[in-house]
């Protein structure tokens, strides 16, 4: 066992379950999909709708387990786990969805943020503290007492992060947390996303946007249940055989100084790395 | 036929403690066969002002007028009054307009419009098929289907199409491309350009994104707390009033936003670039000066 | 955003040490003075039950005018039951004929006392929802119910059900919303033509609706699972209720007034 790798996806492939017609052809979601994460790291997975992106999430946590092949989450098998405590798994590794409005199960903030923590066990004192310091974590101790009818798309966002931060899991799996935000929300969560990960978090990106996959040390390009790439930004959007991505505007930025003679860096892949390269 | 907004406002719940002033005196002219696209923070009214256009709320005050090119005006809102007869030409797609479809076939589920407008079965289908054409679909291949069996972006233009076949003159778009990738979204925005062309009507777009904004809006409207806050072409709104932009919290396209924050760190650049191109050219410009 | 604003429950949030009661304390004691409104036999009784009221009103510092809200909705109700009291009850002093109307002393007494009793009914329930927030109602139930899940009884679910039900009242209010302005766009009408048409108005936002929900349940059995629920074993909850001295009087005060209440039944009240 490799004690620094927390998820090991090793020959996965996942078809969706039969429908019982024998004329379907039976569409593999997941096609021998093989990669590991290392404990610290923060990993983004690109791809187009119905590429495999989130189907290789849910396997993550033992959401889905797969159909063959193996997952190993800090060591543990997810498909032997699942049929004694699948939680063991989930505690280790959080996840929070698209759809803000659809995970929160309470109607009033701190106890939705407890939720998982009681889930799992935690003494109460120590849930107290926990679902505090996560609340403060994301921003959202002043409206701990709120329904989430009441906040916006992105607040209710940062309530599901908080959620899954007071389990305090080793790793968060965050399947398209922005898509359904405006541009205010989005930042929020990137913010966040970007702050867990410098205190030692692992974390996952599942994400359509290609500002934020570049924000991480690693992006998986996922397409039709493939693995296409796995390599560092830079790498990734260098390369033009890959028709799922159109490249953050840094990028074409830099490609275009470039063929103009300013001589970018090859690494420079988010405004704010070029901008101070240009002012330097 | 042109909208007038005169004098809205909206105040909901109004003499409560929570009371909330949604739109404050709005006025604002609508070109026919004029792109508008309407941006603000969520919460700013821009979907209570849609609304207001497309007949479906009762604003407090003032009124939103269709103004024929006869010059003959017909009421689509005011107060106590929320008209039917002229929503019909004034078509709105929804966020997230997917989670309208409720028939069992594709066909029938764009029919719906066209049916509550008393059309005849051959006229329905008829409308239904260059809808589903309009929105890059072949109603032969797919209009027997379930719509709820189609993927996420096909279901989308199913229910546009839906509102495509009241053969509206205004096309109102919420948020369009929410939720989609990458390709959905260039594909959605593309269409909506063609079908302008193509029929020539006027389409009202609320955005997020201020760079397919930037790239097809003729006319900007800024929204923020309630107030129509600045009114102009793209270049005007992002780039010769940027700054104010940013300054209620809002983005810039990526090209002038990026301008900016070179001129932040200090770099002279003129800001008044609005595409990429324009954008690129000015900062080989300004980079090789200082460079050399 | 006009739906959003439906307050839910009838919750008036507050500190006063009604407030703070355990939820549990708050629903047994709710149930005791219910029951009693149904033993109370005379006025004078009548006054203590409306005495009691009144302090705990007082106590909650809840405004009279949000408790009587209550009664808006079974107002007809009442003066119903009222009405069927005076005149069909014979008995007694005739005080008042005409054509085949008698009313009698006996008549006015039972109306006056049918009226007060679902008076206090509906103020005495409103007081419990008005100062416990539904989400420690579920709580108190669950645990309330919890003994009966040795015999089976799915206490823990239950209590789930009715924290999920609240949670989505004001999404699907709000999802219910859209979709009618979505089909009014399209030329649907709710409004308009006889029933048989209204019926069938009504599917292209029911249909909608119904797969809105199954998605957002869906979502959510996900989402939960995900947060490690497996059911209601091996859970412990953030907010320990424990009894504490305020519960301890407030179930003094509750043997008090039913002591007080039996006792009202031996003397030669009215």
């Amino acid at each position: 066992m490799d004690s620094d790798l927390i998820i090991q996806i090793k020959n996965v492939s996942y078809a969706y379950l039969d429908d019982g017609d024998p004329t379907t052809e039976e569409k593999l979601a997941l096609d021998n999909v093989s990669f590991d994460v290392k404990r610290g790291e923060f990993v983004a997975i690109v791809g187009s709708n119905g590429s495999g992106k989130s189907t290789i999430a849910k396997h993550m946590n033992a959401l889905l387990l797969p159909t063959s092949g193996s997952v190993l989450v800090d060591g543990m098998d997810t498909k032997e786990a699942s049929e004694t405590a699948p939680w063991e798994i989930r505690r280790k590794v959080g996840m929070v969805f698209q759809n803000p409005d659809n995970q929160l199960v309470s109607s009033v903030v701190e106890d939705d943020v407890a939720f998982g923590p009681e889930n799992i066990g935690v003494p109460s004192d120590e849930i107290r503290r926990r679902v505090d310091e996560a609340l403060r974590l994301v921003d959202m101790y002043e409206h701990r007492k709120k329904g989430p009818h009441l906040l916006s798309g992105g607040q209710k966002q940062r309530i599901a992060i908080a959620g899954v931060i007071a389990m305090d899991p080793e790793c968060v799996v965050f399947d398209e947390p922005t898509a359904m935000l405006d541009p205010k929300g989005r930042r929020e969560i990137m913010e966040i996303i970007e702050r867990l990960h410098s205190q030692g978090r692992t974390v996952i990106l599942i994400t359509h946007f290609m500002e934020e996959a570049a924000a991480a040390d690693r992006i998986i390009v996922m397409g039709n249940g493939k693995l296409l790439v796995d390599a560092p930004p830079a790498d990734v959007f260098s390369r033009d055989d890959l028709g799922v991505l159109n490249v953050p505007f840094a990028v074409s930025m830099a490609r275009k100084l470039r063929e103009n003679g300013i001589d970018v860096p090859a690494d420079i892949v988010t405004e704010k790395k070029l901008a101070e390269f240009l002012c330097r | 036929m042109q909208i007038r907004v005169e004098d809205l406002s909206m105040i909901y719940n109004p003499g409560l403690p929570y009371e909330t002033r949604a739109l404050d005196h709005i006025s604002v002219d609508i070109k026919p066969g004029e792109f508008v696209a309407i941006i603000g923070h969520t919460g700013s009214g821009k979907t209570t002002l849609v609304q207001q256009i497309a007949g479906l709320l009762e604003p407090t005050s003032g009124r939103v007028v269709a103004v024929a090119e006869d010059g003959t005006e017909t009421v689509i809102s005011e107060k106590g009054k929320a008209s039917f007869a002229v929503r019909r030409k004034v078509g709105i797609v929804f966020q997230y307009p997917e989670y309208q479809l409720f028939e069992e076939t594709v066909l029938k589920d764009v029919c719906f419009g066209p049916k509550n407008q008393g059309l005849s079965e051959e006229e329905q289908i008829e409308r239904a098929k260059t809808a589903l054409k309009l929105v890059g679909m072949d109603a032969d291949e797919i209009g027997g289907e379930s719509p709820f069996e189609l993927s996420g972006g096909q279901k989308r233009r199913v229910a546009i199409a839906g509102v495509l076949a009241m053969d509206p003159e205004v096309l109102i778009l919420d948020e369009p491309t929410a939720g989609l990738d990458p390709k959905g979204h260039d594909d959605i925005l593309r269409m909506i350009d063609r079908i302008q062309d193509d029929r020539n009507i006027t389409i009202i777009l609320v955005s997020h994104n201020m760079d397919d904004v930037a790239e097809y809006a003729d006319t900007v409207l800024v929204m923020n707390k309630g107030s129509l806050f600045m009114q102009g072409d793209p270049r005007y709104v992002y780039c010769e009033r940027g700054r104010e932009l940013k300054s209620v919290g809002l983005d810039l396209p990526a090209g002038p936003g990026f301008l900016e924050d070179l001129q932040d760190l200090g770099l002279d650049v003129d800001i008044e670039k609005l595409t990429f191109d324009e954008t690129a050219e000015e900062i080989i410009r300004v980079v090789k000066k200082k460079w050399q | 955003m006009a739906v959003r604003d439906i307050t839910l429950g009838q919750y008036y949030p507050g500190e006063s040490p009604i407030h703070r009661l355990d939820a549990r304390t708050k629903i047994i004691c709710a149930l005791i003075y219910l029951v009693s409104l149904f033993v109370v036999q005379s006025f004078s009784a009548f006054g203590l039950s409306i005495v009691l009221l009144a302090v705990v009103v007082m106590i909650s510092r809840v405004p009279f005018r949000f408790i009587s809200k209550g009664l808006k909705p079974i107002i007809f109700l009442i003066i119903l039951t009222m009405i069927i009291n005076l005149l069909f009850n014979t008995s007694g002093t005739v005080l008042v004929e005409f054509w085949k109307i008698k009313i009698t002393d006996a008549g006015v007494y039972r109306a006056a006392f049918m009226g007060l009793r679902l008076v206090l009914l509906i103020f005495g329930s409103s007081l419990l929802t008005l100062t416990t927030k539904p989400i420690e109602l579920t709580d108190g139930l669950e645990k309330l119910l919890s003994p009966l899940a040795k015999i089976g009884l799915p206490a823990h679910e239950l209590a789930m059900m009715m924290t999920i039900a609240l949670r989505f009242i004001p999404t699907l209010l709000d999802e219910t919303d859209k979709i009618m302005k979505a089909q009014t766009a399209r030329g649907a009408d709710f409004e308009n033509g006889s029933l048989k048409q209204k019926a069938k108005a009504l599917i292209p936002l029911l249909v909608p609706l119904f797969v809105s929900a199954f998605r957002i349940a869906g979502d959510l059995a996900m989402a939960m699972e995900a947060r490690c629920y497996h059911g209601g074993s091996g859970r412990t909850r953030m907010n320990q209720t424990r009894f504490g001295r305020g519960d301890a009087m407030a179930f003094i005060v509750m043997i008090i007034y039913v002591g007080l209440l039996i006792g009202s039944r031996y003397l030669p009240l009215y």
